[in-house]
Order: C-alpha cells, then sequence, then structure tokens
C-alpha cells in the first residue's frame, strides 16, 4: 500500500522518577489563633503578663514552624519569640540559624543576626550578616553569600550587600551582585535575579564561549522570560566576531486546545556580505474539537548560505537543503475515516561552492487533498482505502550562475495527480502459521503540462492519462519451536520460513511523469512489499515474483526476551520486470540478490546489528552495513556502524566500465562515538565519520566534561565536519553549566545528545524536593 | 477534726482523713489515710500529709501518696471559669509564699469551662495561687520524655473563647 | 532436529483490554496474535471489566542522522521504534513491569529524491511497529507473567491505574485515534534554528 504520511507520534513515557505523592499536604486552614504551641526546655516559667520563659535546649514547635535555641521567650499572646543562644527556626522547608533571633509565629516577622540559611524546596543555602523577615514571602539580607546548590561545599555562590527574596515570585533579587566560582569573581552585576525554587523563572541561561572558522569567536548569553505558566520567551544575543551580533528568539506557547513555537535569528548587518541574514520557523498544531485540526510547518531563511555560516555552535543545519513551509487543515473524528487539505511547498538550499551542481527544487503540492478509510477486523477482513489528489507545481527557475538554465525558464513538466489505492485483505492467524491473501486496485488519473516548448523530448504526450493496475500477493509463514539453551540458559529457537507471491500484471507508464517516486532501498521490509517504487507510486512495478525467506530466532525460555535473530531472504523473478524510472533499463535477472540480517541483544548490555545483500551470481556484496552498540554502565557508551553500498550502476551492471572523469560512486564509511569516563570526575567523548571511499573524515567531534562536584560541570567540546562540497566548518566550544542557577537542565546545545548516540550528561539532574523533607 | 484559727482573712482549713496524731515537740500533725484538705477554693487528696505551723501562723503541708498513687490538688477560680489540676508524687504547700509545690512525676493542667487548655510536666513544677507564676524544672524523675519540661501552650484566643461560653451559660 | 509447529499457550484470564487502538493496523494485528495464541481470551471495551490490561505507555518513532558525505549531506539515517508497554490485573498490581521493546533500521539517505525517502521513511516504520507485535505477545504470554497472574497480589500496585479508576470520567471529545491521525511530512532533520 502506498504509504500514509510520515509522522511522528510521541506520548510521554510515565515518569518513574521519584515524585511527591498527592496525599502529602500540609494541614492547613488551621487560623493562627487556633494553633497550640508546645514546648520542650530543662526549666520553664512563665512571667506576670503570660510569657514563658524557656532555658536549657529549649524548643517551641507550632504546627508551622520550630524554634530553637538555649533560652527562648515567647509571648504567647503576640506570638513573640525571642531566642537567644544558637538560635534555630524553620518555617515552610526554609531553615535560619543565628545566634539571636527575634521573630513573631503570628505576624511572621522579625530578624536574625550573622545567620545561616538553608531555603526550602530545592532552593540553596547561605550566610547573612543580618535577616529582616518582613511576611511569610518578603525577606531581606545583608552581607549575604548565596550558593543554590546543596552541596556542602558549594563551587559557586552569589555575594551581595543586599538581596530582597520574594518566595511568592520565586526570585532573589541581588544588589550589585558578584558570581564567585572556585573563590573567582566570573560575573558581577548590579542587579542579578536569580531563581530561589527550581520552577521555570525568568533569568540568565547558561552562557556558552566558543568559536568556528565560520563565524569567528561566539559568545551566547540567553535570557528567559517565564511570561506566564502556558507561554515563555527565549532571547539569545550571540556576538560572532566575524559576523556582528545576531539576536535569536524562541517564543513558546499552549493552550487548552492548541501549542506550537516560533523561533528565529536576525542578524542586521554581515560584516563578511553586509546583508541582512536572518531565518524563522514557526510550529503550530491546534485542535478544534469533534476530530477537526489544523497544523503548520512553516520555515525560511535569508540565503542558501545561511545554515553553513551560522551553524548554532555544535548544531549541524549544514545538511539541510529543503526548507518545508506545510499548511495543513484535517479531520479524524471518526475511528474509520479521516481527511486533510495540506498545501506543502520548500525553500530549495543551493549548495554555492563553485563545481556544485544546481540542486533542482521538489515538486510543491499546492494542495494536496488525502482521504483515508480503513476498517480493521471486519468479519476477518481488513479494508484500507488511501485517495489523494494533488495539483503539483514545479517552481520555475530563478536567478543565473548555472549554465544552461536562463532565468525564468520552466525546469520539469508538472500537473495534478489523482490516485485512489483499495486494498482488501483477509488474514488468517494461527499460533503456529499464518496466510494473508491481499487484493488491491490502484487508480490514478494524471493531467500533465508537459510544456513541450522547454521540453521537446516530451512533445505528443498526451496531456491526461489514466491508469489502473490490480495488486494481487499471498503472504504466509510458519512458526516451529524447540527449546534448546542459549550460551547456558534456557531458551526457546523458532524457525520461521516465509512466503511471499506477488503478482502485478504490467502496465505502460512510461508517458507517466514522475513526481515524488523512486527506487526503495532492497530491504527486509521491501522484500515482502508491494511495490519496489517508494513515495507516490508514478510508478507500479510489474511483478509476477516470489520471496522466499527464513528467520531463526532464540528467545528466553522464561521472560520471552529476544536473544538473537539470524534471517535471509531471496526474490525469484517468475518474469522480467518491465516498469522502469523514465531512463532506467527492464530488469531481466531471474534471481534477486539475497539478503542476510542479524540482530542480537547478547547481554542488556550489548546489542549487535548486522545486514548485508549479496549478488546471487557473484556472491559480492552490493550494500552491507553492521551496528554495534555497548553500554556497560551509566555514562559509558560506545557505539559504531560501518556501511558499504556499491556503485548503482556496478550492481546493475556488474561488469560496468568506469571513464576517466567518471568516479566509481561506491561508498564505503564508518563512524565511531562514545562516551567514556576517564576517571569519577573527567569524562571523554567523541565521534569519528571516516569515509574509507574518500579516505577522510567528514565529521570529527572530540569533547572533555569536567564533572566538578555535585553544583558545576564544564564541558569543552571540538567539531569539524563538512559543510559544503569544498567547506569544512571547525567550531570549538566550551560550556561552564552551574547547577540550580536557574538552569533548566538543559544542555542547551543539545547537540551532544543528538550526535553521540547514547550520550547522557554527566551532571545528574537535582532531585526535586519538597518542603516536606526537612523535618524538624 | 480540729481546726486551727488562722488570721481572719485566711480562709479556714479543714483536713479530713483516716487517723490524725499530734507531735507535740515538732508541732506538727500528720494526717494518714484518705486525707482530703479543702482550704478556700483549694483541695488536696493524698494518703499522708504533714502539717505545721511557724511563729506567725503560716501554714507549711507535705503530702505524699502510696507507691503508684499520685497527690492531687485542685484549685478553682471562679470568677475566671478556671481549674487548675496538679498532680505529683509529693506536694509540698507553703502558706506563707502561697506557693504549692509539686515534686517528682508532677503534671499541672489548666482547664477553662471543662476545656483542657494549657498543661506542664516536668519533675518540680511551682506554682504561685497569689500571683498564678508558675514554674517548671526537668530532672530524672519528669513526667516527661527525657526528663525534660513539656507544655503545651494554647492560644489566648482560645482561652478567651472558652471563658465566654461559660459565661452565657451563666447568664442563661 | 526437534522443532515442532507453534502451539497454542492459553492464558490464565478470559477478559483483556488495551489502550492501544482496535481500528489501526498494529491494534488489528496484536488483537489476533493474543487471540490465536490464547483462543479463550477475548478484548473488551471497558478496562474495569478486564482481568488484565495491557496499557501502552509510549510508542515513539526517532530519525538520527548516523553519518554525513563529504558534501555535508546527510547519507544515511537510522530509523527506531521503541514503545514501552506495561502488564496490570484489574486491582492495579504490576504484572509486566513498564517494559521498552525496539527496532532500528539504517536506510541510505538522497536528498534529491527527498519525498521519495519520506515515503520509503513513512513505510519501513509500519513495517518496524508491526515487528514489535510478535516480540510483544511473546513478553505477555512468558512464563515469568503467567507466574505473576497467578500470586498477583503479592505485586506492587500502580497508583495511577487506581486513581483512574476512581476518577470522575472526562469526555475526550477529539476521539482521535493517533496512530491514524494525519500529521504534516516530517522534514528530515527534524529541528534545528
Amino acid at each position: 500500500e502506498p504509504v500514509p504520511s510520515m509522522r511522528i507520534s510521541e506520548i510521554p513515557a510515565a515518569d518513574q522518577g521519584l515524585r511527591e505523592s498527592s496525599r502529602l499536604n500540609v494541614h492547613g486552614g488551621v487560623p493562627e489563633s487556633e494553633l497550640s504551641a508546645f514546648t520542650i526546655s530543662d526549666k520553664l516559667e512563665n512571667d506576670t503578663d503570660d510569657k514563658i520563659i524557656l532555658t536549657g535546649n529549649a524548643e517551641v514547635r507550632r504546627n508551622d514552624a520550630v524554634v530553637k535555641g538555649q533560652r527562648i521567650d515567647y509571648q504567647r499572646g503576640t506570638g513573640q519569640v525571642d531566642v537567644w543562644g544558637d538560635g534555630y527556626l524553620m518555617r515552610d522547608g526554609n531553615v535560619v540559624k543565628g545566634p539571636e533571633i527575634h521573630y513573631n509565629l503570628d505576624s511572621e516577622t522579625g530578624e536574625i543576626t550573622n545567620a545561616d540559611f538553608w531555603l526550602g524546596a530545592g532552593g540553596g543555602s547561605g550566610t547573612s550578616a543580618l535577616t529582616q523577615v518582613f511576611s511569610r514571602s518578603q525577606m531581606r539580607m545583608t552581607d549575604m553569600e548565596y550558593a543554590a546548590c546543596p552541596c556542602p561545599d558549594p563551587a559557586w555562590y552569589i555575594s551581595a550587600p543586599r538581596v530582597d527574596f520574594d518566595f511568592d515570585e520565586n526570585e532573589g533579587v541581588a544588589r550589585n551582585g558578584v558570581l564567585f566560582f572556585k573563590g573567582v569573581p566570573i560575573l558581577a552585576s548590579p542587579y542579578l535575579s536569580f531563581p530561589i525554587r527550581k520552577e521555570r523563572k525568568s533569568g540568565f541561561l547558561i552562557p556558552s564561549y566558543g568559536g568556528s572558522s565560520n563565524s569567528g569567536y561566539e559568545f551566547a548569553l540567553p535570557y528567559y522570560f517565564n511570561l506566564a505558566p502556558n507561554y515563555d520567551l527565549t532571547l539569545t544575543p550571540r556576538y560572532m566576531s566575524k559576523r556582528g551580533l545576531q539576536l535569536g528568539a524562541e517564543y513558546r506557547y499552549l493552550g487548552r486546545s492548541y501549542s506550537g513555537m516560533l523561533a528565529g535569528t536576525y542578524l542586521p548587518n554581515d560584516k563578511q556580505t553586509q546583508e541582512k541574514r536572518w531565518m524563522y520557523t514557526w510550529r503550530h498544531e491546534h485542535r478544534f474539537g469533534h476530530g477537526f485540526y489544523a497544523s503548520a510547518d512553516i520555515n525560511a531563511v535569508s540565503d542558501d548560505n545561511y545554515f553553513r555560516d551560522f551553524s548554532t555552535i555544535g548544531v549541524n543545519q549544514a545538511s539541510i537543503d529543503y526548507l518545508p513551509r506545510v499548511l495543513t487543515v484535517g479531520w479524524a473524528g471518526s475511528p474509520y475515516w479521516q481527511a486533510s487539505v495540506q498545501h506543502y511547498t520548500y525553500q530549495t538550499i543551493q549548495d554555492t561552492t563553485a563545481g556544485a551542481s544546481y540542486r533542482y527544487p521538489q515538486f510543491n503540492k499546492e494542495p494536496e487533498l488525502f482521504v483515508r478509510g480503513a476498517r480493521y477486523d471486519w468479519n476477518g477482513f481488513d479494508l484500507v482505502s488511501l485517495n489523494y489528489a494533488t495539483k503539483f507545481v514545479m517552481p520555475r527557475y530563478k536567478g543565473g550562475g548555472y549554465p544552461g538554465l536562463v532565468d525564468g525558464q520552466r525546469l520539469r513538466p508538472d500537473g495534478t495527480r489523482m490516485t485512489s489505492y483499495n486494498a482488501i485483505s483477509f488474514p488468517v492467524v494461527k499460533p503456529g502459521w499464518y496466510v494473508t491473501p491481499k487484493a488491491a486496485l490502484h487508480m490514478s488519473q494524471y493531467n500533465t503540462n508537459w510544456y513541450p516548448g522547454q521540453f521537446p523530448q516530451f512533445s505528443g504526450r498526451p496531456g491526461s492519462e489514466s491508469r489502473v493496475v490490480p495488486l494481487f500477493s499471498i503472504d504466509s509463514g510458519l512458526m516451529f519451536e524447540r527449546d534448546t539453551h542459549f550460551f547456558g540458559n534456557p531458551s526457546v529457537q523458532t524457525l520461521e520460513p516465509r512466503l511471499y507471491y506477488l503478482r502485478v500484471p504490467y502496465r505502460d507508464q512510461d508517458n507517466l511523469p514522475v513526481y515524488d517516486t523512486g527506487i526503495a532501498t532492497f530491504n527486509f521490509a521491501q522484500a515482502f512489499d508491494e511495490n519496489y517504487f517508494s513515495g507516490g507510486w508514478d510508478r507500479i512495478a510489474d511483478a509476477n515474483q516470489l520471496t522466499v525467506g527464513l528467520t531463526t530466532r532464540w528467545l528466553d525460555a522464561d521472560t520471552g526476551f529476544e536473544r538473537l535473530s539470524l534471517s535471509a531472504a531471496q526474490r525469484i523473478y517468475f518474469d522480467d520486470r518491465r516498469v522502469t524510472l523514465p531512463g532506467g533499463a527492464p530488469r531481466t535477472d531471474k534471481k534477486s540478490d539475497y539478503l542476510v540480517g542479524v540482530n542480537a541483544a547478547l547481554t542488556d548490555k550489548l546489542n549487535v546489528r548486522f545486514d548485508a545483500q549479496f549478488n546471487p551470481e557473484s556472491n559480492d556484496r552490493n550494500r552491507m552495513t553492521a551496528g554495534l552498540r555497548w553500554n556497560p554502565k551509566r555514562l559509558a557508551t560506545l557505539s559504531a556502524s560501518y556501511r558499504y553500498e556499491r556503485d548503482p550502476r556496478q550492481v546493475s551492471n556488474p561488469d560496468y566500465v568506469y571513464g576517466p572523469n567518471d568516479p566509481n560512486l561506491t561508498k564505503e564509511q564508518v563512524s565511531v562515538s562514545g562516551q567514556w569516563p576517564l576517571t569519577s570526575k573527567i569524562s571523554l567523548m567523541g565521534r569519528i565519520d571516516y569515509a574509507i571511499d574518500e579516505k577522510r573524515t567528514t565529521q570529527s567531534i572530540m569533547g572533555l566534561e569536567y564533572q566538578g562536584d555535585c553544583c558545576w560541570a564544564a564541558r569543552v567540546v571540538f567539531q569539524r565536519y563538512a559543510v559544503s562540497l569544498g567547506d569544512k566548518n571547525t567550531a570549538l566550544f566550551l560550556q561552564l553549566e552551574l547547577n540550580g542557577l536557574g538552569s533548566l537542565g538543559t544542555d542547551p546545545l543539545g547537540f551532544l545528545g543528538r550526535n553521540i548516540r547514547g550520550y547522557q550528561s554527566a551532571t545528574p539532574p537535582i532531585p526535586d524536593t519538597t518542603t516536606f523533607e526537612r523535618y524538624e | 477534726q480540729p481546726t486551727n484559727d488562722n488570721p481572719a482573712e485566711e480562709p479556714d482549713t479543714l483536713i479530713l482523713s483516716d487517723t490524725l496524731n499530734y507531735d507535740d515537740i515538732k508541732q506538727e500533725s500528720t494526717f494518714t489515710g484518705n486525707v482530703v484538705m479543702t482550704r478556700g477554693q483549694m483541695t488536696l487528696n493524698s494518703d499522708t500529709l504533714i502539717m505545721r505551723e511557724d511563729e506567725e501562723g503560716f501554714q507549711y503541708g507535705t503530702a505524699t501518696a502510696n507507691d503508684g498513687k499520685l497527690v492531687f490538688i485542685r484549685q478553682e477560680n471562679p470568677e475566671k471559669f478556671e481549674v487548675i489540676e496538679a498532680r505529683g508524687l509529693r506536694a509540698e504547700y507553703n502558706g506563707k509564699t502561697e506557693e504549692i509545690e509539686m515534686i517528682g512525676q508532677a503534671i499541672v493542667t489548666k482547664y477553662v469551662c471543662g476545656k483542657r487548655l494549657d498543661n506542664i510536666r516536668g519533675e518540680r513544677v511551682i506554682y504561685n495561687q497569689a500571683t498564678s507564676i508558675y514554674k517548671a524544672f526537668g530532672g530524672p524523675n519528669s513526667s516527661a520524655a527525657g526528663g525534660r519540661v513539656r507544655s503545651v501552650a494554647t492560644p489566648g484566643a482560645k482561652a478567651e473563647a472558652a471563658a465566654a461560653e461559660c459565661q452565657q451559660n451563666q447568664n442563661r | 532436529c526437534g522443532f515442532r509447529l507453534k502451539g497454542q499457550t492459553p492464558l490464565p484470564f478470559q477478559t483483556m483490554y488495551t489502550n492501544i487502538a482496535e481500528n489501526s493496523a498494529f491494534g488489528a494485528q496484536l488483537r489476533r496474535v493474543i487471540r490465536a495464541t490464547s483462543p479463550n481470551t477475548r478484548f473488551v471495551e471497558d478496562p474495569k471489566e478486564a482481568q488484565v490490561r495491557l496499557t501502552q505507555l509510549s510508542l515513539t518513532r526517532d530519525l538520527e542522522e548516523v553519518s554525513i558525505s563529504v558534501e555535508g549531506q546527510v547519507e544515511v539515517y537510522e530509523l527506531s521504534v521503541t514503545i514501552v508497554f506495561q502488564l496490570t490485573d484489574a486491582e492495579g498490581h504490576i504484572l509486566l513491569a513498564p517494559t521498552t521493546l525496539g527496532t532500528t533500521r539504517e536506510i541510505p539517505y538522497d536528498s534529491g529524491a527527498l519525498q521519495a525517502k519520506q515515503g520509503e521513511i513513512g513505510s519501513l516504520y509500519v513495517e518496524m511497529q508491526q515487528s514489535l507485535i510478535d516480540r510483544m505477545v511473546r513478553r505477555i504470554t512468558s512464563p515469568e507473567v503467567m507466574k505473576a497472574y497467578e500470586n498477583a497480589d503479592t505485586l506492587p500496585i500502580d497508583e495511577s491505574q487506581v486513581q483512574n479508576d476512581n476518577a470522575p470520567v472526562q469526555d475526550d471529545d477529539l476521539g482521535i485515534d493517533r496512530d491514524l491521525l494525519r500529521m504534516p511530512n516530517m522534514n528530515p532533520t527534524s529541528s534545528f534554528y
């Protein structure tokens, strides 16, 4: 079945971390006047106006606060508590210790001299000469040192003559504060605001310093605006020595029935090109209810070289060559039917280096109507109907600079295509065997403007053409089992032969245009598929073939977990395949390449993957990939992958002769990536992509991550990757991550996670603490 | 039983007990067995009570309870609808300073209008009837855990509310 | 050599519920394989009537650059489909703790044929997801899970399931089966700016 459009669906996994149980809450609602105070002391006395004097390791405990000290005077009427000697006050998880504490439990005001304090709910700790408490939520500290991360001797702290805390606003504001790191002042500012709790809070994110050959030295200091619980803004001013000052912005929003993100960058004047350089992306999803929805994915960039010149530190986007702009409106209200209309265009990014060929744009779909019907297991039958109506438009050639192309000329014929694919199958599934007969009918109607003036070779082609192709297939398989042992533990070995017969009559399709169809890679999935052309099925291959497959697996007897699977497949052709893409030759081989595959989860830590495709006669390999992934423990992972792909021309014609300037396009590549802890503090990470056929590395990343005590981590990463035919970008960046200083815990570079498979950030996330953890 | 004549404005003390013997030399009278002493609004229950008098006529008493039982003192203050109950292994009463001292497993509890409000527990608790000032000390034989002094102090508002309630019942 | 045709493994429970949509290729095939393996087990609509619940916690499809060419173009993508599911009984006892099953494929990429390759990636994702069914059913019908069902009351409880059962029912006006929702084509590199 031609493919329903691909989609990413992500439903968040249940959070398995520690969670605050919802039943745990403060016994609220008791008015102050009702709160009894419990005292413990060596000696107790009261005086005439009802003041209680406690001496000797005295404590006053109330539902909402605990006060300790050598001597405590507790004036019951006013709630005033005066403490001398080892004063200790705990309230809402905040703890203050000092030689002298004067505090009023009812009005929640007071003063503490020379205090050490620890703030509740994941807040930091520190010292202050004088702490004045104005209310439950307001507090001021003078001559204060504050460290946000809960480690014994914090590596960094903020010191300031005056700091005002507002617990409701979750904000600490330091006047003339200085940020010290390992005793060295690294940031000073008259106004420095930082969060108390780990919640989202406006403030500076982690700065990153670095440089790259394309944009020179770089310094970026993102600032995060927590505008509201459901929308926020991050502004990232980024100075680049070779380019100038660029402003990046990301606005995220979430509504009851919609969500989205608007991001972009703007550089008013690029020092090197004297032009404006910008880029933006907008993603939006909207649900209107009753199954109606809409979505947008709009991206644009100022010029072809944007991604090469401005690859965000470390993120390799130079490989982008088509920027999609998609608007979709759809309905998916019923379990059986869904429909959508989509307007899909592209901005093509050319490779402007000398010698690079012109990159033809993709066909825009202006628009594409899609209706899908599916009814599974309806009295045993599966019915699927996929219907498309698409208006393909090939943009005209704009601008000059490429030989043989005139500004404004047509590049390809375009037109409309209507297709309807309807399939009915009757899967019979038994424990030991299965048979799935399937019949499908593919109808399509093309109305094409061939522009014979521009393309004389197409003159005389019919403007409209239809095609009706029936497809029949029978998929069947057996499942044999036996008990055996696999490396000593009891396991079940299966033997699964599979036969897939496909019959598709020949239809002459040479007069049909090709909009979005190509030859699919021959692999285990494609071997048992209806058409070896992929995409929109502008070509449906004639077929009278039988694919024979055999798989054997070893499963743990007790858990059913698959340890090792070996599989092989080959296709036997009873007729030649006459349907080809324009310029292709009919294929007359009697047997296809045979495929071999190995997938082994030898231990929970190590898995190996290998699959290959061999020519039936010569037994040489046409394609081969091998992959290994091993992560023995946290923060240690190693993955390697090897890939070989023979030049397609040699595949179809083994004794193809290569001319002088006609290079052999066989590709062979190795890629190794990993993260390895050298010591408990330092871990090494890296990745190398080496093209064996080109004898050089296409991408290399080396990184070192130093994990300080629980408070900070530093990363230095060197990266070098090809951005175009002639140009490579070398980038170096370092990052100082101060845990607890409002770091939202994300590696703003996000790069390491994407490029080094299995990468885990060395800084363990600070567990969420609650006010209940500090119980005295 | 003989009653001692005290200064005119002093409330007279009535002591009931199973037996009484008077020691002329020490000028002490010792009451034993189900002793009940009432003196104005205060009543004392104990197993033994030793009473003596100084030259100025102030009375001093020491009450003790047999093992397992505690001396019990109850002091009423009708205007404030307050009742103070004190318990302890031994009670010392000092007429001159008008202080009652409970020694050993001492517990003093204050009720207003029948509602139990404050209480203090320790090894020794001294309560002054006139100034209603009290002192409590910890010690090995404290009724509170760890030989400490522990107290519960309910907010004044609660006491006033209880008193107001009794006030209403009385007016009705 | 000791091979014999695979027979049935009757499950000790007769009624089963799953939040995997029935009218989807994945859901329909999963139900067929379970019914074939244990004919006396049938699927019910209402979770509260089911003796055992198969809950799909997450289903993610991923696309990662494996290597880039000398011109800086992506040459190979690695596709991965990962499902996390768990098995609980009516009272919420966890018979099979959240289990992750995944499969990966590598496919060579040619940005010139972007739309054809997107189609190929799409059909590969569907095939990879179907390939998880056998392994899921093997886990669900394994002796370990059967033993867990026998002495379920000694097992920990999934608190969220108990809460959801007692929570008032909110009508989800969408009723969309996410598996069928057609989202815009995904561009080759998922995030950039």
